[in-house]
């Protein structure tokens, strides 16, 4: 493995394109990212149709660039405007904020900076070293075993969804219902058509997701008379005092362990790995008063947290097939579009891919790093940039992307409704993240479901193997923890009121 | 352009879309009522529809049954049982809200669905269905430069901003290079065949 990382890091170095590629596909997350309003996974899914006239290794070049790039631009406009460019920098503004009004926004930045290199230095560490742990302990899986993984990842994308865990899984559940529409994977018969002749393809992941993240926010966006110029705080100072810097490595290093282990979760996201990793900075710190009030602590503990959530996120995506979060599902779906399915089966067969994925991750750091210290200055003008040109230009990438995942007209109504229905959720407090996940895992969980009861003819050959026995029990608890916290609050207040009588 | 995120008072961490909506009940006072919200039940509802819907369609399938041999439970296996979670999991959710809304006296107000809010959306998804309609006979640059025309002065309006005797010329100079600009980039960049 070693050596093809190498290998492919010679290649992409000496590769002008290549260079390119990875330069301003990091330069084009970067900006969306700090835009307000623009998702890591809007940005990624509306991207996303350039990469499809690339080959596979370019493809993840050019996406790796704007998930890590877009993850770090975040926090520019969290920091300089008080709003999070993505759902992971959303804790960054906590201190980052209060540092720019106290004239210490380029200190700010260059905090946030050092902490997302070396949350996404050790992010990345992590998945070169755990990844093929877990491939190659995976190879040993059959189908039982992923059935009940699939089960296990939308229980816990249930579970860590923001908002109602029992919404969350009739998400999932919805999720699961669209990925059966069509032909199903063991026997070639069509379900859930509706009699029209298109859906018997199945539904493609691309619109759905575009629909989702994209056209849904813009939807949203367009509900409310916008504030017209955004005052951006003055940048000011960029670097701090070096003392300052390398007294925060402690923070940074314990955020990227929190960060890491909350993004292998499947499904938890970068909005989890930040809380809990800037929670547990501020529970350990001394001057925990301090914390919201533009410690540069609570800077880098967020992200660091964010960045090294990334490399978690790519763990079980890359050794099982689980997207970590709403941006690796999205992954998965570029993946596939190339050929290529993600699994254990991807080390064995295709290590040279693995070692792209490494390579791509490494030069989208160095990217990042590359341009904020050149245009950290730059990135914060673009902040009052008319909303009119981004917003129109969001909406037509929607169409057309959509249009160009397989060239047909009927992928932009699929968009279109997809869009309608994440915005309607959204209104009503209902995730539509596990949507994606359940349509990502839906055909993986039913082809391994079926397969297992017809090689194994019986039933309990869940319970039976015990990988799947204790996963089943997890998922099973954590579907039914909701239901405990309900009955045992219930019960609660039924004692409340019996002594209050 | 996006509410502004935060940790809530419990350390639970919300999505842009939820942050937005806490913000706006906020913004109508509405915070402090503890009953629920009308369109909380008809999400219970829509659910059972939808599952209905689908189960009709499985069960009235006469080929479905074909795929079902020996240990394998065929192809409407996992659909049905994800319609019966979808249906009894909608009819529990509906229940609970009416149950509560009995409780506390009925449902609270919400600002979420009301035409001030909705108009703007519902136009931008009729024109996306035009500007779909229109694509296929009058090929992509015609209706993407009409699209482009009519909401680059909209969504500028709706930031808030004024216009002045320039914009005339700069808006729709904007809409055109952002239409071609993607076309080019698209039919000639990455070669999709855009009709």
């Amino acid at each position: 493995m070693v050596e093809s990382f190498f290998l492919v890091l010679g290649g992409i170095l000496t590769d002008p394109y290549g260079l390119a590629l990875v330069l301003f596909s990091t330069l084009g997350g970067i900006v969306l990212g700090a835009l307000p309003g623009i998702s890591s996974t809007m940005a990624l899914a509306v991207l996303l149709p350039f990469s499809f006239a690339m080959d596979a290794h370019s493809a993840i070049f050019f996406l790796m660039g704007i998930f890590y790039g877009s993850v770090y631009g975040g926090s520019i406009s969290a920091i300089l405007l008080n709003i999070p460019g993505t759902p992971g920098s959303m804790v960054t503004q906590l201190d980052g904020y209060p540092m720019a009004r106290n004239g210490r926004a380029g200190e700010a930045l260059t905090f946030a900076l050092a902490a997302s290199t070396y949350g996404g230095v050790l992010g990345l560490a992590a998945l070169v070293v755990f990844a093929p742990m877990l491939a190659s302990a995976a190879l040993a899986f059959q189908s039982p075993e992923y059935a009940v993984i699939m089960v296990f990842g939308l229980s816990m994308l249930a579970y860590a969804s923001p908002g109602s865990t029992f919404l969350g899984v009739l998400s999932g559940v919805v999720g699961l219902i669209i990925g059966t529409v069509g032909l199903d994977p063991v026997s070639n018969f069509a379900r859930l058509e509706f009699g029209v002749p298109r859906l018997m393809g199945g539904i493609n992941l691309i619109p759905v997701v575009v629909g989702l993240f994209g056209f849904a926010e813009i939807l949203r966006i367009l509900e409310e008379r916008q504030v017209g110029e955004q005052a951006a705080a003055k940048i000011g100072r960029l670097f701090p005092r070096w003392r300052e810097l390398v007294g925060n490595v402690g923070t940074a290093t314990r955020a990227s362990v929190f960060g890491l282990v909350v993004g292998i979760i499947p499904a938890a996201g970068s909005a989890v790995a930040v809380s809990v990793a800037y929670a547990q900075e501020k529970r350990l710190y001394k001057g925990k008063e301090t914390f919201g009030t533009g410690n540069p602590r609570g800077v880098v503990a967020a992200e660091a947290g964010n960045n090294a959530c990334v490399g978690g996120a790519l763990t079980p995506m890359m050794t099982l097939g689980i997207p970590g979060d709403t941006m690796t599902a999205v992954l998965i779906g570029a993946l596939l579009i190339h050929g290529l399915r993600p699994g254990p089966e991807l080390f064995s067969q295709n290590p040279e891919f693995v070692a792209t994925v490494y390579v791509a991750l490494f030069l989208a750091i160095i990217a990042t790093l590359m341009w904020a210290l050149v245009g950290m200055r730059a990135f914060a003008r673009l902040l009052s940039a008319p909303p009119r040109i981004l917003v129109t230009l969001i909406l037509m990438l929607c169409v057309v992307g959509s249009y160009s995942v397989q060239n047909s007209n009927f992928d932009i109504l699929v968009m279109l409704a997809a869009g309608v229905v994440g915005y309607l959720m959204n209104k009503v407090g209902m995730p539509t993240a596990p949507i994606v996940f359940g349509l990502v895992l839906g055909p993986i969980l039913e082809e391994n479901l079926r397969r297992s009861l017809v090689v194994y003819e019986d039933w309990t050959i869940f319970l039976q193997r015990p990988i799947s026995a204790t996963l089943l029990v997890v998922s099973a608890l954590v579907l039914l923890y909701p239901v405990v916290s309900f009955l045992r609050e219930a019960f609660g207040r039924r004692k409340l009121q019996a002594e209050q009588r | 352009m996006s509410a502004r995120g935060n940790l809530s008072a419990e350390g639970e961490v919300r999505t842009h879309g939820e942050r937005a909506a806490t913000g706006r009940i906020k913004a109508a006072g509405a915070e402090t009522d503890p009953r629920p919200r009308l369109h909380s039940l008809l999400v219970g509802l829509v659910l059972v529809a939808v599952a209905v819907a689908g189960f009709v369609d499985l069960r009235t399938d006469e080929y479905l049954h074909l795929g079902a041999r020996g240990n394998d439970p065929g192809p409407g296996f996992l659909p049905e049982i994800l319609m019966w979670i979808l249906g009894i999991g909608g009819l529990v959710h509906a229940l609970g809200v009416a149950g509560r809304a009995r409780r506390l006296g009925g449902f609270a107000p919400s600002d979420e669905f009301v035409l001030r809010r909705l108009w703007l959306p519902a136009l931008l998804i009729l024109s996306i269905v035009l500007y779909q309609q229109a694509i296929e006979p009058l090929g992509y640059l015609g209706p993407s430069i009409a699209f482009a025309l009519v909401w680059v002065p909209l969504i500028h309006w709706r930031s808030g901003r004024s216009f002045s005797r320039r914009h005339l010329v700069q808006l729709p100079l904007e809409a055109l290079a952002i239409a071609v600009a993607l076309y080019v980039l698209f039919r000639f960049g990455i070669r999709v065949p855009l009709p």
